[in-house]
């Protein structure tokens, strides 16, 4: 015991104690060999030296930078080099280092060197102080497919790298894990969700050898692996609802979630994937759904925080947006912290202050001021503010839902109307007019028939309204045979054809264009909680345009003239219609409702205009204009625009995402991109990544432990077309993704970072994939892609400081409630706090890694929040309805449902004792169980004993949040 | 290289895991649960010499105090009160709402007298703080960078503008560790007037990219203290305690298999869950205070006032929280400064000094450091009538935990545009703050993306020791 409990508290330890043992542990070898540059020596001069020696010789101390070789061993002015190779004794490097009186570093760096690391360095000197180039900036190299004594182990050849390592280190791969444990962790990895019993049985009982690549495959094909692998993009993009600056109000995002979304279903080639974002509106030659979808993708150099707030400068705000566009930029994709360069050159790797610019200037030719030209405008500082340039269009994955709407929509028959008058006489006006003002209009469509034609979809007809009217048909096509009006009138979220809140007496009027004979007019009601009443409406045909005469907004005026209608109408009795008697019932079909609910919707995009001028700021003031002026131009260390074959115009940035992702030997640097990337993927998969560093794998992040195996995964991907799924596969197909997380004790002393893969990784769920699994557990989830943010449960008052204006909360009331975690609303400055009690970032900046932390306020969220609390109690439903009828099957069914897994005896044990005294607690107070049942807002079913379904509900409870629910294992 | 969890580190390398049968439940009084003091685990990291404070409380004036009719009299201002401002003293300089327009003089809007044995110069606004001179530590020479309010706010808080970067609060709790597990180490508490009011954000109280537990905790006025601290409806303490000790057997039965610290760490953190669901509930039931203490502070339990959130605070510091960051927005007076001056001042005086006084008569003033200030001050200029944003002078003051009571430290020019002497950027502020509570600003560092980043960045700090006594 007294063992183990010191192995664990090396699992925990902070980064720079981890480092040492991470160096500790690489440096175990069989002989002494070479001090190698960037695996020895760098992280001494980067962590010691560099903050004061480093690339910026007007800032390094006494001149000199011990950044390369050519300056560390030059003579200087007053000085000898500080390294004259090969002769430590005669190096000034060496001298300082031990020099008791007057060391280096200095006292006041609070910086100190190991007597250890005053050796390396002495060693290093002696053999020549050979300097490398940092290996991130190297372009990734082949190397022979290692070989291993275990010939059986490797599946693919990540596993002989891996293994090779393992061998060299003396330590054992840990075993296969448990075949339930595969199918649980692969549904997690790649779809972000538990697998229900059923698929479980599903793949324990396919006995055939590919069983496992079947999985892999179908779950690769899954649209759910869509939204998984959106989860980690948004992050990585910064993406967000809101503008997350001042009022942090709500700006147009969303379609551009549906968009990556939706690119990783059809697995879009991540090289187009990263061009379209950075530079979608700037392509030509593509189809009309492409230009659509390319458009909606250049909403990425949107996402930047943007300040709404009065007296903000436009000058000052310009070089705010440029930087952040520069920061999220080099860390979204180049795995890179440009962000130092904004004030300097960066001090430990090669990117220099101008470079910064350089790359701000490729986004000159964004308009992002228009919110700041005119900042006192009402639009501004409303709830949803507007930021130019935004269109309105339909994500991809709208357009697909609603295409295969209508295919369904199409196989219907034809519904019945919700009333009909036949046999009715001549007009040119059909008025239809709502009776009783206090309630809603809600209308689907209203058809005039005459001999079989439906006189309202011919194109002489105009069709008009009152002016609370909402006409969400926001189709320019007609909604199958529906009627359409200028789109004139914000949809107001109600869906369908011809909606208006209660307040007055609304109504519709249809102009045929010239008196004629009607033989029916068929009124269809809609598909809401407003359904079609009788006596609600009147009709009213006539030769008068009843529109003039009660056309107004002003309420008093309108009533005035309503009296004059109704005389006129009271004068042709003939024409006048009530539609009364039977019940009608809404009609619209569910389709149809859904269809309309589908809408383009405004979305913020990327428009080039004349490029703005961009000068160099010195120590990154934007008010010193004394800096010359910059064009676009990727940082000069890594290569250069001309080299991609851009000489006679001024680069855009379709360019720079070109050159992201073009091969190194065709003038880009794509390997290194990709080299990011397949870390990044590597880490989504294995907890770890090859290089611990995931967010920056520069000068100053952690020795990589597999150069070779992440350079030879980086080549296959670009050579693979930039193919994520196929890297995907072959991520999650490996003997090492097989491995058991659970370590051996001799693994977790030498590794307890689990940096050399002796193991599989194990980790608490990322905070969306916890209320997934929640809602998965639960039955709750609605497994709809893309669409609308959802706003579950969030305490009241949550959004107080939010002004600009003030901010009320509104849950959803309908199935958006339990729409899964990368839907929900995303408020920079107040991000739903069950999120961020697990750890979801605010995404004002790049976050590559997400921390992980375990605190009470997790605890707190997943006890009593009361979405969680909806989950525990809809379970519990499922297990008294489904499970057998006895307490243990169907505690056990519950807890399978959380853990994929049979339960133990003693767990079952564990519950049924709660069980017991849920039991009586809750039969002695019924008030209790009905307060517990009556959390959240799904439909409890009332046939179930409020006394029991409370019990069950305490050991749903208990089950949604137990740690393995919430673990990767 | 695993920032992620530092607790396991914490629970591994500080103490046994606390079993919590049923019946320790019942025995968790509130004096026992204060009292943990000494079985607690260490701090995160070693003070770096010895503290003065052993906590803060930052009176956050949210909005931006005009220093003009606070603690900064000029009489200069007054004379020229309605001419145009000398353009010597704005040529140049950066200018937030009144870009581009006449700039004129406007005189101080209220008196100012001096007080105590210090003559000390303080507005009629704040009579109960001005009766407390002797106390006080006024500094009217801060400078700030940021001339509008979200980033203005950032900066005094975070020390730069860039997003994900963590706020003072959560510097001290990394610094300083906890000192009650039974409550958050940084909390935020917030009222507001009913003019002048300016949003803020919840990267304020943020950790940024310290470990999670550093994380600002809100205190809400209204409905449950801190989120989901309350049971779900219908769920009493005992259902509360029975689920938990289920919960804790499942975890312990996998535990038994998997050996893994995350769990280890889950259990005990669900343990503390539990107590904190009653811990804060007590803290903030105000019932057991005497009505001449809920006099002197202005405070009617449970309005969510700025004066019951100073005696909230009084509480908190008792139970060894180590930042309490209370927030009143309400200070943002472009127009109709006067009106709201009066108004932000009458809601905020009178606690403050309570709270003051209160501290100093149970001895806790010593130790603890309270913090009166804005994220900017206000121009001389006249805006209608108020003022704008101004960030080249403006004042702020301290108390208690080591700072030398009863002087001025500083001045801005006549008309109190520039901070002229012993100038005081937010920097600076910050050091010295760190340094009375033991940290050397310096060697607090966390490395994020490469970097050791610290609260004071990578400009030029300093202690101002003239201002420590």
């Amino acid at each position: 015991m007294q063992k183990m409990t010191i192995l664990k508290a090396a699992t925990g330890l902070s980064s720079l104690l981890g480092a040492l043992i991470i160096a500790a542990c690489s440096n175990v070898k069989t002989e002494p060999k070479k001090l190698s540059y960037n695996h020895d020596i760098r992280p001494i001069l980067a962590d010691k030296c560099f903050g004061c020696h480093g690339s910026d010789l007007n800032k390094a101390e006494g001149k000199l930078s011990l950044m390369d070789f050519a300056h560390a061993t030059s003579p200087r002015k007053d000085d000898p080099p500080a390294i004259i190779p090969g002769q430590p004794d005669k190096s000034l490097l060496i001298e300082r280092i031990h020099d008791a009186d007057d060391p280096m570093p200095p006292d006041d760096s609070h910086k100190t060197l190991t007597p250890e690391q005053k050796a390396l360095l002495t060693q290093w000197v002696a053999e020549g102080a050979k300097y490398e180039k940092h290996w991130a900036y190297e372009q990734p190299r082949t190397s022979p497919i290692p070989k291993v004594k275990n010939k059986g182990w490797p599946l693919s050849f990540p596993d002989n790298y891996l293994l090779e390592r393992l061998q060299q280190e003396g330590l054992k791969p840990a075993p296969e894990a448990d075949r339930a444990t595969l199918c649980r962790r692969l549904y997690q990895d790649l779809l972000g969700l538990p697998p229900s019993p059923a698929q479980m049985d599903a793949f324990l009982t396919d006995k055939s050898p590919d069983a496992y690549e079947k999985l892999v495959d179908q779950l690769l094909a899954s649209p759910h692996h869509g939204e998984r692998m959106a989860t980690y993009w948004l992050d990585l993009v910064r993406y967000s609802d809101t503008v997350g600056l001042h009022g942090d109000q709500e700006h147009k995002a969303a379609p551009y979630r549906d968009w990556v979304i939706d690119s990783f279903i059809k697995n879009m080639p991540h090289d187009r994937f990263v061009q379209w974002q950075l530079g979608g509106d700037l392509i030509d030659g593509l189809n009309e759904e492409d230009h659509n979808d390319a458009l909606i993708a250049s909403c990425y150099n949107r996402l930047i925080m943007t300040t709404h707030e009065g007296g903000a400068q436009p000058k000052e705000y310009t070089a705010i947006y440029m930087a952040d566009r520069v920061r999220n930029t080099s860390l979204a994709f180049m795995g890179a912290s440009m962000g130092c360069c904004q004030c300097h050159d960066h001090k430990y790797d090669p990117y220099a202050a101008k470079d910064f610019y350089a790359l701000g200037s490729v986004f000159a030719d964004i308009d992002d001021l228009a919110h700041l030209k005119n900042q006192y405008r009402p639009e501004n500082n409303r709830e949803i503010t507007l930021r130019e340039p935004e269109m309105i269009l339909l994500s991809p994955l709208d357009r697909q839902r609603r295409a295969a709407l209508q295919a369904q929509l199409a196989a219907l028959p034809p519904r019945p109307p919700a009333a009909a008058i036949s046999g009715i006489a001549r007009g040119r006006y059909v008025l239809l007019r709502q009776n009783n003002a206090s309630e809603h209009f809600s209308i689907a469509e209203i058809q005039v028939m005459r001999q079989g034609t439906n006189l309202a979809l011919l194109p002489a007809t105009k069709v008009s309204g009152s002016s609370d009217l909402y006409q969400a048909i926001n189709d320019p096509e007609k909604v199958r045979d529906g009627i359409t009006v200028p789109q004139d009138k914000a949809p107001g979220g109600l869906g369908g054809a011809f909606v208006a809140k209660p307040g007055k007496h609304n109504w519709v009027q249809l102009d045929l264009g010239a008196e004629t004979d009607i033989d029916e007019i068929k009124i269809f009601g809609r598909n809401d909680a407003y359904s079609f009443q009788s006596g609600d409406y009147t009709v009213h045909v006539g030769d008068q345009d009843f529109r003039a005469l009660i056309a107004s907004d002003d309420a008093v005026e309108y009533a005035t003239r309503w009296k004059k209608v109704q005389g006129e109408i009271a004068a042709n009795k003939d024409s006048t219609f009530t539609l009364a008697g039977k019940a009608m019932d809404h009609t619209a079909s569910p389709e149809e409702a859904r269809i309309a609910a589908i809408k383009p919707r405004s979305v913020m995009i990327s428009k080039a205009s004349a490029p703005r001028e961009v000068r160099f700021l010195p120590r990154g003031n934007w008010m010193d204009d004394s800096g010359p002026v910059m064009t676009p131009e990727v940082p000069k260390f890594l290569g250069s625009f001309a080299k991609l074959g851009i000489k006679d115009r001024r680069a855009n940035r379709l360019d720079f995402g070109r050159w992201l992702t073009t091969p190194d030997a065709l003038g880009g640097c794509g390997e290194i991109t990709a080299r990011v990337w397949a870390n990044r993927l590597w880490y989504l998969f294995y907890g770890q990544g090859l290089c611990a560093s995931i967010d920056d794998l520069g000068g100053q992040g952690e020795i990589c432990n597999h150069p070779e195996l992440l350079d030879r995964l980086a080549l296959d991907f670009v050579a693979g077309g930039w193919d994520n799924r196929k890297f995907i596969r072959l991520l999650v197909t490996s003997r090492a993704y097989r491995m058991s997380s659970v370590a051996a004790p001799a693994v977790l002393e030498k590794d307890p970072n689990n940096l050399l893969f002796a193991r599989q990784g194990r980790w608490r769920l990322p905070a969306e994939h916890i209320r997934d699994t929640a809602l998965a557990a639960s039955g709750l989830l609605v497994s709809d892609i893309g669409g609308a943010t959802c706003r579950p449960f969030q305490p009241e008052g949550y959004y107080q400081h939010l002004q600009f204006p003030d901010r009320t909360y509104r849950a959803d009331k309908d199935l958006k409630q339990w729409k899964r975690g990368v839907y929900v609303h995303w408020q920079r400055m107040f991000v739903h706090p069950m999120l961020k009690a697990f750890d979801a970032p605010s995404r004002e900046d790049s976050c590559p890694r997400r921390g992980v932390t375990n605190t009470p306020l997790g605890a707190l969220t997943a006890l009593n929040d009361p979405s969680f609390t909806e989950a525990a109690r809809c379970l519990a439903e499922m297990s008294l309805k489904t499970a057998p009828a006895d307490d243990s099957s169907r505690c056990r069914y519950i807890l399978r449902r959380c853990l994929s897994r049979p339960a133990d005896e003693a767990e079952v044990k564990a519950l049924l004792k709660l069980l017991a005294s849920a039991r009586t607690s809750f039969a002695a107070h019924p008030d209790a169980a009905a307060k517990l049942l009556a959390v959240g807002q799904a439909p409890l079913d009332k046939s179930l004993p409020p006394a029991e379904l409370a019990a069950f509900t305490q050991v749903a409870r208990v089950a949604l949040n137990l740690h393995e629910t919430i673990t990767r294992d | 290289m695993n920032h992620s969890n530092p607790f396991s580190r914490r629970h591994f390398l500080g103490h046994a895991s606390m079993g919590l049968g049923l019946a320790a439940l019942g025995s968790l009084g509130a004096g026992e649960l204060f009292g943990a003091e000494a079985a607690l685990p260490p701090g995160q990291l070693k003070p770096h010499f010895p503290a003065k404070a052993k906590r803060v409380i930052f009176l956050c004036m949210a909005g931006g105090p005009s220093h003009l009719e606070t603690f900064d009299y000029k009489p200069m201002l007054a004379k020229l009160h309605g001419k145009p401002m000398p353009p010597e003293f704005t040529k140049g300089q950066p200018i937030a709402q009144l870009q581009g327009k006449a700039l004129t003089c406007f005189g101080p809007q209220t008196g100012f007298k001096r007080y105590g044995k210090s003559g000390t110069e303080i507005s009629d606004f704040l009579p109960h703080i001005a009766s407390l001179a002797d106390d006080i530590t006024v500094v009217r020479s801060m400078v700030t960078e940021q001339i509008n309010h979200d980033p203005a706010h950032t900066f005094l808080n975070c020390g730069t503008i860039l997003p994900g970067r963590p706020s003072m609060g959560a510097w001290t709790t990394y610094g300083l560790g906890t000192a009650n597990a039974n409550l958050p180490s940084f909390v935020v508490l917030t009222s507001k007037s009913d003019q002048g009011v300016q949003p803020i954000a919840n990267r304020q109280w943020s950790a940024g990219f310290l470990p999670g537990r550093c994380q600002g905790v809100e205190f809400q006025g209204k409905g449950a203290p801190v989120h989901y601290v309350d049971n779900p409806d219908g769920i009493s303490r005992q259902d509360q305690a029975e689920a938990m000790q289920a919960l804790g057997e499942i975890n312990r039965m996998r535990q038994a298999k998997v050996h893994d610290a995350e769990l280890e760490t889950r259990i005990e953190q669900y343990e503390l869950a539990f107590r904190m669901q009653m811990s804060v509930p007590e803290l903030t039931d105000l019932s057991g205070e005497s009505a001449a203490t809920l006099e002197e502070y202005g405070a009617k339990p449970g309005d969510g006032s700025f004066a019951s959130n100073c005696l909230l605070a009084r509480r908190l510091a008792e139970r060894g929280v180590r930042f309490i960051h209370l927030y009143h927005r309400g200070w943002d007076f472009h127009g109709g400064l006067k009106s709201g001056m009066t108004e932000s001042c009458a809601k905020t005086d009178k606690p403050t000094a309570a709270l003051i006084r209160d501290l100093k008569r149970r001895g806790m003033l010593d130790d603890t450091l309270i913090v009166w200030g804005g994220e900017f001050g206000r121009t001389p200029m006249a805006q209608g009538d108020g003022r704008d944003h101004h960030i080249k002078g403006y004042s702020m003051f301290l108390a208690g935990g080591g700072f030398k009571p009863g002087i001025s430290y500083g001045a801005t020019d006549e008309l109190g545009y520039h901070a002229v002497d012993n100038i005081v950027n937010v920097r600076d502020l910050h050091a010295t703050m760190l340094h009375q509570l033991g940290l050397d600003h310096h060697r607090l560092s966390y490395r994020f993306q490469g970097l050791d980043v610290k609260l004071t960045g990578v400009k030029s700090a300093r202690v101002v020791k003239d201002l420590l006594s």
